[in-house]
């Protein structure tokens, strides 16, 4: 159960590490970092696969009590999230190379704030996974509608550019995926702090409002 | 320490001690007692035996002066004298006389052990049952003759319940005496017995004391005793003493210890072969954005779960070599750290200690500074290759284009001035760096003299610019530095106030005292403002907001760094605060003189 927690912990940093590196491809024109985060995108899927065995292992002992039972549904649910960030970053991280090839539309303002929101809402669901903190996974549920915003005032932007300059386009579009990419990561983020939030609490705050 | 008695009762050692005692005194009183009443017995026996064979003697003597037949009566008259029955037996063993019963009535006496005994010619003595009489009596018997020459036997007897009853009375004062002294003694042990169990007690607890770490709180041990049990506790205080200094030099080590390492800027990890954390210091806490809290043996991915961190561990732990690298720790925080971990061999126990260096400072320096060569050649390239464009195309014959080469002479000494504004700029930088170094003595500068020379310098530029300057101060405020250094940052602070803002706008100069008590001279404008991105570096060495705007303007990109240095030689601050489209205001803070 331990080791299980604490491999969750190593693979959240790997995520972490590469949502880090593929906005730093992303605004410093970085192709080190993104091919860094692509090589770590494989690493973290076979984690996922290492740790769902894992956890169908413990799952099938027996005599498991339901604060064990809860972990383990916990686990899955979070094992999972954390592969899809890691599929998500590596995403950002291929747009960023495609980027890298042309001059930039305009200067990244907004995408580096939601991509730090992003990255902190991801830090404070695992801390709140590791200090089992319902009070830091409610901050983190918080967030996310902060992230929505910006990525609503990311498209506006970006559909004004693209009338404006139809030459921008396909480098517009790129950065819309980058957004929804980075939307969709704190999204991830927002389950684990459910799970955690299911792990502490036992309630399911899954769809209420 | 005070016992109380039933305490000292369940102590075992003093169960044990008082029982042997009390088997001991038991059995010596016993024995002594058995052994007294049985002498007192023989002696009272061979009393009685002694004056029976006396009042044998005696009626020996008389029985020779007998005949037969008068010896029934003689017997019977002895009896009533001495209170010893008399018995005469023949020496057949037919009993001649009796003097408590009827002669008929006896049997043969010729085998009783003590006529036995006289018939052979010695004295008889025995104890027993008298078959005649039914009652215990003592027999001494003895060979006699009566006056007619007849040999017989002379036997007295007394009951031995008369011997008894004296014996008794004997007994009883014996065994007074001895349940007496067997009740001393034992009154004896058991207080002894107390003393020695509590000072035993007392030892006993002040050394638990010692073992439980209570060394500071236990009260010094009483044991004063001239004994063994004093000499241990002597050598007990010794100990304690000992102990006492060696836990108090421990403990100021250990409080050192963590002393210096909870003050050190460096982060301090120290984690088994399991990666759990063994030992970590609060630096190592804050850099990895942990909540402050003790480690106790967790997993080290519970504080930091930076990948590079965590396989450069694993690979010292592995490799048993030490290993350098730089990673984020958190990459959240934007912090880098230089990490320097070598492994860690205490004994049975493998680990690592990692020791991170924060060097995000370090690297934002080396940035600034190869940014600042990169920019120094820039910043003296542009114009030079101006002036040398300039100058070749009026060789190349522009000289004699009297259209244009008044012109060109015009640029090329503009941008001979920006060289030379650039060349001083710096070297004011660079002598700002040696007063630092050398300690330039300082005056005490009126602040209101310095902003009105600064105010004649930048006048004209406003003029120019129809820009209006307002000047709101208190008079009488007064700082410690170098007044032309003062002038200097206004000059430079106003001078870009003016340049950065529109016509008709205002550029104001406060001055006042801070709540904290400190001089505050503030420069505002009503101008372009500055991004907010670019806040934290526009201090920084020709970082230009708007590099061509700038230069239009004729600015060397120095003015802000040389203010922000003359503020620090100052003892203050600067500070800035913007809105873009809304104007920037300038705030220098000082140190009242």
């Amino acid at each position: 159960m331990e080791e299980l927690q604490r491999r969750l912990l190593e693979m959240g940093g790997l995520v972490e590490a590469a949502i880090h590196g593929s906005v730093q491809a992303l605004a410093q024109r970085d192709g080190e970092a993104a091919r860094q985060v692509l090589e770590s995108e494989e690493r973290i899927n076979r984690m996922e696969m290492e740790n769902d065995s894992l956890t169908i292992g413990l799952l099938s002992r027996a005599g498991t009590d339901a604060g064990g039972l809860r972990l383990l549904v916990a686990a899955i649910k979070i094992n999972h999230d954390l592969e899809r960030m890691g599929d998500l970053a590596a995403n950002i991280a291929r747009r960023a190379l495609t980027l890298m090839e042309e001059p930039p539309v305009k200067p990244l303002i907004d995408i580096p704030r939601m991509a730090q929101l992003a990255e902190r809402m991801v830090g404070q669901s695992l801390d709140a996974f590791v200090q089992r903190d319902a009070a830091l996974a409610r901050a983190v549920l918080a967030d996310d509608d902060e992230v929505d915003g910006l990525r609503d005032s990311i498209y506006q932007e970006l559909a004004r550019f693209m009338q404006e300059e139809p030459g921008t386009v396909p480098r517009a579009l790129n950065l819309l995926f980058v957004a929804r990419n980075l939307e969709r990561i704190a999204d991830h983020a927002t389950n684990i702090a459910e799970d955690v939030l299911f792990l502490v609490e036992g309630i399911d705050v899954r769809h209420t409002g | 320490m005070q016992l109380s008695r039933s305490h000292t009762l369940a102590s075992p050692l003093f169960r044990k001690i008082l029982l042997s005692a009390f088997v001991l005194i038991l059995a010596t009183v016993g024995s002594a007692d058995f052994l007294m009443t049985r002498y007192t017995e023989q002696r009272e026996l061979e009393l009685v035996q002694q004056d029976l064979e006396l009042v044998g003697q005696i009626y020996r003597e008389r029985l020779s002066g007998l005949t037969a037949e008068q010896v029934e009566d003689w017997a019977r008259k002895a009896d009533g004298q001495s209170g010893a029955r008399v018995t005469i037996i023949g020496t057949d063993g037919a009993v001649l006389a009796e003097s408590r019963r009827e002669r008929g009535s006896m049997e043969n006496h010729a085998q009783r052990p003590e006529v036995r005994s006289a018939l052979k010619g010695g004295t008889g003595v025995a104890k027993r049952h008298s078959a005649s009489l039914g009652v215990d009596f003592l027999y001494v018997a003895e060979p006699a003759r009566t006056g007619d020459g007849k040999g017989v036997v002379l036997r007295l007897a007394v009951p031995l319940a008369r011997v008894n009853e004296s014996l008794r009375a004997v007994r009883w004062r014996i065994l007074r005496a001895s349940l007496a002294l067997a009740l001393l003694a034992l009154i004896a042990a058991y207080l002894y017995t107390r003393t020695l169990t509590r000072r035993i007690r007392n030892i006993q607890s002040y050394a638990e004391g010692l073992a439980n770490e209570r060394l500071s709180e236990e009260p010094e041990l009483a044991e004063g005793g001239k004994d063994e049990l004093g000499a241990l506790a002597g050598s007990l205080r010794g100990m304690a003493r000992q102990l006492r200094g060696m836990v108090e030099l421990l403990r100021v080590e250990s409080e050192r210890r963590e002393a210096i390492l909870s003050s050190m800027k460096e982060g301090v990890l120290a984690v088994d072969e399991e990666l759990r954390v063994t030992f970590c210091n609060e630096a190592f806490l804050r850099a990895a954005g942990a909540a402050a809290e003790a480690p106790d043996h967790k997993p080290l991915v519970q504080l930091a779960r930076n990948p590079g961190f965590l396989s450069l561990l694993r690979q010292v732990l592995a490799s048993g070599d030490t290993v350098r690298g730089k990673l984020p720790l958190a990459p959240a925080s934007g912090r880098s750290f230089e990490v320097y971990a070598k492994p860690l061999d205490q004994g049975a126990h493998r680990g690592a200690l990692a020791i991170l260096h924060d060097i995000t400072e370090v690297e934002r320096l080396e940035r600034v500074r190869k940014d600042f060569v990169a920019n120094v050649s820039h910043e003296l390239r542009t114009p030079l290759a101006a002036i040398r464009g300039y100058a070749e195309t009026l060789l190349d014959g522009a000289l004699e284009d009297a259209e244009h080469n008044r012109q060109f002479l015009e640029i090329i000494r503009s941008n001979a001035i920006r060289l030379t504004n650039i060349a001083s700029d710096l070297l004011v930088l660079s002598a700002m760096e040696q007063d630092r170094a050398e300690q330039e003595p300082a005056e005490a500068v009126e602040v209101q003299s310095v902003v009105e020379a600064a105010l004649r310098t930048v006048e004209s530029a406003a003029r120019v610019r129809s820009v209006a300057l307002l000047i709101e101060e208190q008079p009488g405020l007064r700082v410690r530095g170098q007044r032309f250094r003062l002038e200097q940052a206004l000059v430079n602070l106003m001078d870009n106030a003016v340049k950065f803002s529109r016509a008709g706008a205002t550029v104001k100069v406060e001055s006042g005292m801070t709540t904290e008590g400190m001089v505050a001279i503030r420069v505002s404008d009503e101008g372009i403002g500055i991004p907010s991105e670019d806040l934290p570096r526009i201090f920084e060495r020709f970082y230009r907001v708007d590099k061509a705007r700038s230069r239009e303007a004729g600015g060397t990109g120095l003015g802000l760094s040389i203010v922000k240095h003359i503020a620090e030689a100052f003892g203050g601050t600067v500070r800035v605060e913007s809105e873009l489209g809304k104007g920037s205001a300038f705030t220098l803070t000082f140190p009242a003189a």
